[in-house]
């Protein structure tokens, strides 16, 4: 009795670990953290398409020291 | 009914392994930590499950799995030396039959240590392992911990899934092997994400702690209570509020206390006043006939060398009589063919200094490069390098208290053991891979240099 109870809790745990195992996608690749999959410096991945724009809208980033000050609230 | 459930797991796990391979590895950990097939009318008996669980795990990865990453660490490559070592002294043994008997399931647990970390490439799949280790022996430790509380222990007397003193299911054997648990099931509870934490798992958590905690009263093992009282001062080094953890366990002690049997009371005793304990006086008497048996035999005399002993064993029982006077009686006692009943003295007997200074260097080496993983996590404030950092915490604490229970029972080549360094390999692997990028994605096998880095 003990025994089918020792061996039915820790089974149903397994079985339900599995289940949740295989639903993940991450237990055979590690995920991309948000800030490395967004990296504008990083490659981009085999097959997608060239980034034609890549230059422009890096230009949308750039700052000047200052810039906007006057807009800020006090 | 339970053999037919553990039957119908295994088929279970062999069908999943079909849609994800690493799963084989699993089905691995779980037939090697439980020994189903040992069970008594077991089904599986009649297949050579292990074999089956073992070749289907390395197929899986060999054909299945991305192996862009793979590496060799320094702590593989020791156990890959100490493989080597065992084979050759196993061919030049004092008792070759004996040694080849052991020699069968030793290599199968050094060449698994060293094909594990290659399989635990992703920190989900390192928590699949710890927690498929924590549920397979806590079949083990729940039955036992149950059986306790219903006042079926006492000193081999405890029964479990299997009647014999073969793996985790030897009274000392278990009691060291719970212990050391406890702090990856409790990590598991506070950092997993296959059970997310919440109360269900801390309570699953802290029933697996308690049931472990009984392990060693139910089995009278004492190597159990030493574990037990070391892990106790290891977990203060963590606790965030270390008063409130010493009043805690104060308040512990002294409820438990009570409600002990007298026979473990009494058993326990005997670690004080060992002089009298035959048990302890073998041992001693073991351990100098190891040493001076290594004197003449530097490279060891092979696996189970241990039979050629011969031993004359000296005991002192004191009693204090009336009037002041005390009785001192000594008896001795002859006896031959003892075990070592100690890791080191296993290996120093066995494989001789090289041996002993292997085993040892891959130990220590494991909990240093563990506390080099604590020290760079430990200012983090990312929930990754928490999680990592927990799991540093965890996995030195159960091999350290362990190397404690080694001390006092033959554990050497306990697979359990090499399943921890297994983690631990991958662990920090993971960890260097993390902190220094630039070293990952480059194919082929090399050496980890990464990992000696973090020792």
């Amino acid at each position: 009795m003990i025994d089918d109870l020792a061996i039915g809790i820790t089974h149903l745990l397994l079985v339900i670990a599995i289940i949740r195992l295989l639903a993940r996608t991450d237990l055979d690749r590690e995920p991309q953290r948000k800030a490395e999959a967004e990296s504008p410096s990083s490659p981009p991945p085999p097959g997608a398409p060239p980034q034609a724009d890549a230059g422009r809208n890096r230009v949308g980033v750039m700052r000047l020291p200052g810039l906007g000050r006057g807009n800020r609230r006090v | 009914m339970f053999n037919l459930l553990l039957a119908l797991f295994a088929l279970y796990l062999i069908a999943m392994g079909l849609r994800r391979p690493f799963i084989w590895v699993l089905f691995y950990l779980w037939v090697d930590i439980l020994a189903p097939q040992k069970m008594p009318f077991a089904q599986l008996a009649a297949i050579p499950i292990s074999l089956v669980a073992f070749v289907l795990a390395v197929v899986g990865w060999a054909m299945f799995d991305d192996k862009q990453n793979v590496r060799f660490s320094f702590r593989q490559v020791l156990i890959l030396m100490l493989l080597i070592y065992c084979g050759i002294s196993t061919q030049t043994a004092d008792f070759p039959e004996a040694a080849a008997g052991k020699w069968d399931w030793v290599w199968k647990a050094l060449v698994f240590a060293i094909f594990l970390p290659l399989t635990l490439t992703t920190r989900l799949r390192l928590e699949a392992a710890a927690l498929v280790m924590v549920l397979s022996a806590g079949a083990i430790i729940i039955d036992g911990g149950l059986k306790t509380l219903g006042g079926g222990g006492g000193y081999g007397e405890l029964k479990l899934f299997i009647n014999d003193n073969t793996g985790l299911y030897e009274g000392s054997i278990l009691s060291c092997v719970a212990v050391s648990l406890i702090p990856l099931a409790l990590w598991l509870a506070r950092e997993g994400t296959i059970f997310p934490s919440d109360k269900r798992t801390h309570l699953f958590a802290l029933g697996i702690a308690f049931a472990a905690l009984l392990i060693p009263v139910g089995t009278e093992a004492r190597t159990g209570l030493m574990c037990a009282g070391l892990l106790a001062i290891l977990m203060l080094r963590s606790a965030k509020n270390r008063m409130l953890y010493i009043g805690l366990m104060a308040v512990a002690a002294v409820i438990a206390i009570p409600f002990l049997p007298h026979s473990f009371t009494a058993r326990m005793n005997t670690i004080e006043n060992n002089k009298a304990d035959e048990s302890a006086a073998t041992r001693l008497a073991v351990w100098a006939w190891t040493q001076g048996y290594a004197a003449d035999h530097p490279f060891g005399g092979g696996f189970e060398v241990y039979r050629a002993n011969k031993l004359v064993i000296n005991t002192q029982d004191t009693s204090a009589g009336g009037g002041g006077v005390t009785t001192v009686q000594s008896t001795q006692t002859k006896d031959q063919g003892r075990a070592f009943h100690s890791s080191y003295f296993e290996m120093l007997g066995e494989q001789g200094w090289p041996g002993l200074i292997l085993w040892l260097t891959l130990q220590i080496s494991g909990i240093l490069q563990l506390e080099g993983v604590q020290r760079r996590l430990k200012k983090s404030t990312d929930p990754a390098d928490r999680k990592d950092y927990g799991m540093a915490v965890a996995l030195q604490q159960g091999h350290i208290t362990y190397l404690l229970g080694a001390a006092f029972v033959g554990i050497a080549f306990q697979p359990f053991v090499y399943m921890l360094i297994g983690l631990q390999i991958a662990l920090v692997r993971q960890v260097n891979d993390r902190r220094h990028p630039a070293q990952t994605g480059t194919p082929g096998v090399r050496m980890q240099a990464a990992s000696l880095r973090a020792g």
